[in-house]
């Protein structure tokens, strides 16, 4: 049963390789193995710079006799890694799923159910984490040469940091499912739990990393402060090394919180599956008043947006996190202003833009909104409405990119504000990092779309499949990624001969450019597609 | 008010709809019989203008569904066999956002939310979410959404499934209602009695292709509509049309 419900489970996620999700035929095993391929040479390819880390961390901490550290410092990146592959996926995958009512209603014991559900949770876990796990593994048996013993401790340790990754993440979605039954309808309120303890968690990351990176600057504190049996990611990096004590106890701990995990799970799955079904009353009377379609179709997609968590949390975390970024710029406005002069002493080359490139942090995070990318899919079995209604092709996109827009655009401009006057900022260059702040979101918008319109996905079970399992977003993101670090890097390239305000200029102007050609896109291939969907 | 011309609709190799004609005139309710995959679905969605199509002509109130589909959409309304509607919205949200998309004045929708929410007995409901409604009570909004803005064409896929006896009865004096006040109804329907007593004519279709069409003593004779449906669905031979 267990193995009938995880292959089920698994199927869902990797069904897009092998079936058309437009229209649910399969595709030749030929267009499967190209799908398969590209999937492979892309995840390849972002273990490949992983891999490039790992050799600078080798190269710094093994001949240091550190190795350990090495381990801990990758492990914790492949833990974020992983945390962020999943953590928001959690609470839709468990209590949410469309086949919750039925999977409930045959004889299948809770526990089962809840396995083949944390099973996938636990499936990308590793998917997340293997890119950073795996090419550390590599390139330390490539640096520090092969044992047997680091090596099958060093995979085991893979399954057992994605065991733990799954429970911090399943610890999240039952919280927010505890909350869900006291605040039924409030969507917001449960992305702002999520918000809290991701920031939380966050946090103390940052702050491990950091103390880690001190420590590691001088070998005789890390060898006292750091070698203490309390220390979980101690205990991973001492247990890939070869340490069969550590490595011992980090099983243990993985097993016995997993177990645990599990166990309050399954006791309370059917109290939170059964009494989060959606069926509430609203409390509050719908004015029935007339607007334009425009403003009609605007509406349906913000309702859309604000009533599933999932898709505030995993589409628009750019939204939470900006603010946070603007306060954080005010209240440590010495300590960040001291980060980026003690970076410009390094690369003089960087001095005179170095406001410029704080502020293309915002490009970073704003890129991390990616409403409209499934705004598409999230039509599902719904999408009739939409074809038998008298609106056109284009109203409807045009909603879908507002959307983005309009919930980004403050966020945006107010955290690129906070950081221009942070940072001292002409006004001119103000004014034009704002705009092409503005310009990015709008362009983020409709890649977004363009992607969601080229690569649908009408056939799901739960809206975490196009919301978070959708190599679209991966695309995206891989897209915003070489955006906000070409613009620093194509500066340098220049070597300084252009003026700032003269490149800045410039970045708006492309990006309005490709703005432009995306909208006419739209207008005309965009709405053919649509119709025919 | 409907013409289907040679109606031709592939999917791959297979035609689940076979150059099929129908004309639906003002007045009329029109049935659309026939087994399970026979091609019904597939027609209503082909005129709805939810499925493009291979060949043939769709018109409705002398406009082509292909060359100038919202002018027809504007006239007509469509409701499937299975109504997903939008999970995230209440009842009133929903009818609101069909209000706006047909731009229906505010005294109007109000009066015609309060009538027909009346009927169907959803008027303290209105304000759940829709994710909390029975299969019956949406297909009683998604009936509400489609008398709302008043179309001349009413296209509806297996309308009674789900509906309960009362909301059944006061569905088929809509329709009669629509009909009488010069529009239109086609629909399908398994329920064949009910077909009996409400069509003025019907259309039976197998494997795609239209086997008999006419006013109900054309298709059925002295037969009952059952019998003759029962007798053209398990005929192999090629069938003739009315």
């Amino acid at each position: 049963m267990l193995k009938t419900l995880i292959k089920k489970q698994f199927m869902e996620m990797f069904r897009g390789f092998f079936v058309n999700r437009k229209n649910g035929q399969a595709y030749s095993k030929g267009r499967s193995a190209f799908n398969i391929t590209m999937f492979t040479i892309l995840m390849l390819v972002i273990a490949a710079s992983v891999g490039a880390l790992a050799s600078f961390f080798a190269i710094t901490y093994l001949p240091l006799n550190l190795g350990w550290l090495y381990y801990s410092l990758l492990g914790t990146l492949a833990l974020i890694l992983g945390i962020f592959g999943s953590v928001f996926n959690t609470y839709a995958g468990l209590y949410k799923a469309k086949d919750n009512d039925l999977l409930i209603s045959l004889p299948i014991p809770p526990v089962t159910i809840v396995l083949s559900r944390v099973a996938g949770v636990y499936g990308m876990a590793l998917l997340y984490s293997g890119l950073v796990w795996i090419p550390a593994l590599v390139v330390y048996q490539i640096f520090a040469g092969v044992t047997v013993l680091g090596l099958v401790f060093g995979l085991v340790l893979f399954f057992l940091l994605g065991a733990l990754i799954t429970v911090l993440t399943c610890i999240l979605g039952w919280i927010v499912a505890l909350a869900s039954g006291k605040l039924k309808g409030k969507s917001i309120v449960k992305v702002l739990i999520s918000v809290v303890f991701f920031l939380i968690y966050y946090f103390i990351c940052f702050r491990l990393s950091s103390i880690m990176q001190s420590l590691a600057n001088n070998a005789e504190a890390v060898g006292r402060a750091y070698a203490s049996w309390g220390n979980v990611l101690y205990w991973l990096g001492k247990g890939a090394e070869g340490s069969v004590p550590h490595f011992l106890l980090f099983a243990a701990v993985s097993v016995v919180l997993a177990l645990i995990c599990l166990a309050v799970l399954s006791k309370t799955f059917l109290k939170l599956t059964l009494a989060d079904t959606g069926a509430y009353a609203s409390g509050k009377k719908t004015e029935l008043v007339r607007t334009d379609i425009d403003r009609a179709l605007f509406r349906r997609e913000l309702m859309r947006f604000t009533s599933s968590s999932a898709y505030m949390l995993n589409c628009g975390l750019g939204l939470f996190l900006l603010p946070v970024l603007a306060v954080i710029v005010l209240v440590k406005r010495d300590s960040v202003l001291q980060v980026f002069f003690l970076i410009a002493q390094d690369m003089p080359v960087l001095a005179p833009i170095l406001p410029v490139l704080a502020i293309l942090i915002v490009f970073m995070i704003s890129g991390l909104n990616l409403i409209s990318t499934p705004s598409v899919s999230l039509e599902g079995k719904t999408l009739w409405l939409l074809k038998s209604l008298p609106v056109k092709p284009f109203d409807v996109l045009k909603a879908k990119l507002r959307l983005h827009e309009r919930v980004s655009f403050i966020p945006v401009l107010f955290s690129a504000l906070v950081l221009c006057l942070a940072f001292g900022t002409g006004a001119a260059d103000t004014v034009l990092v704002l705009v092409a702040c503005l310009l990015h979101v709008m362009l983020i918008a409709r890649v977004g779309l363009v992607f969601g319109l080229k690569r649908p996905n009408f056939i799901w079970t739960s809206e975490i499949t196009p919301i978070k399992q959708s190599l679209s977003l991966l695309f995206v993101m891989l897209i915003n990624f070489a955006i906000s670090i070409g613009v620093p890097i194509l500066y340098l390239l220049t070597g300084g001969r252009l003026q700032v305000t003269a490149y800045l200029a410039a970045v708006a102007v492309v990006l309005a450019l490709i703005d432009w050609l995306l909208q006419r896109w739209m207008r005309t291939k965009g709405c053919r597609i649509f119709e025919e969907l | 008010m409907l013409i289907i011309d040679h109606l031709t609709k592939k999917y791959g190799s297979k035609k689940a709809v076979d150059d099929l004609s129908l004309h639906i005139q003002r007045g009329e309710v029109y049935g659309f019989i026939g087994l399970n995959g026979a091609g019904k679905t597939t027609t209503l969605k082909s005129v709805a203008g939810i499925l493009p199509f291979d060949s043939g002509e769709i018109r409705v109130a002398g406009t082509s569904v292909r060359e100038d589909p919202l002018t027809c959409k504007k006239q007509m309304a469509y409701i499937p066999d299975n109504p997903d509607l939008y999970d995230f919205m209440t009842g009133n949200q929903y009818l609101n956002f069909i209000g706006d998309v047909f731009g229906i004045s505010t005294e109007d929708r109000k009066s015609r939310i309060g009538k027909y929410a009346e009927i169907f007995g959803l008027t303290g409901d209105l304000d759940q979410s829709v994710a909390a409604y029975s299969h019956g009570m949406k297909q009683k909004l998604a009936i509400i959404s489609a008398w709302m803005h008043r179309p001349q064409l009413i296209l509806m896929d297996e309308p009674f499934v789900g509906l309960d006896p009362k909301a059944s009865f006061s569905l088929k004096e809509m329709m009669r209602q629509v009909c009488d006040e010069g529009g239109a109804i086609f629909f399908s329907t398994h329920v064949l009695d009910v077909a009996e007593k409400l069509c003025d004519k019907v259309a039976i279709i197998r494997e795609g292709k239209l086997i008999r069409s006419g006013t109900m003593d054309e298709v059925k004779g002295d037969e009952s509509l059952e019998e003759t449906f029962l007798e053209l669905a398990e005929d192999t031979g090629d069938g003739s049309v009315c």
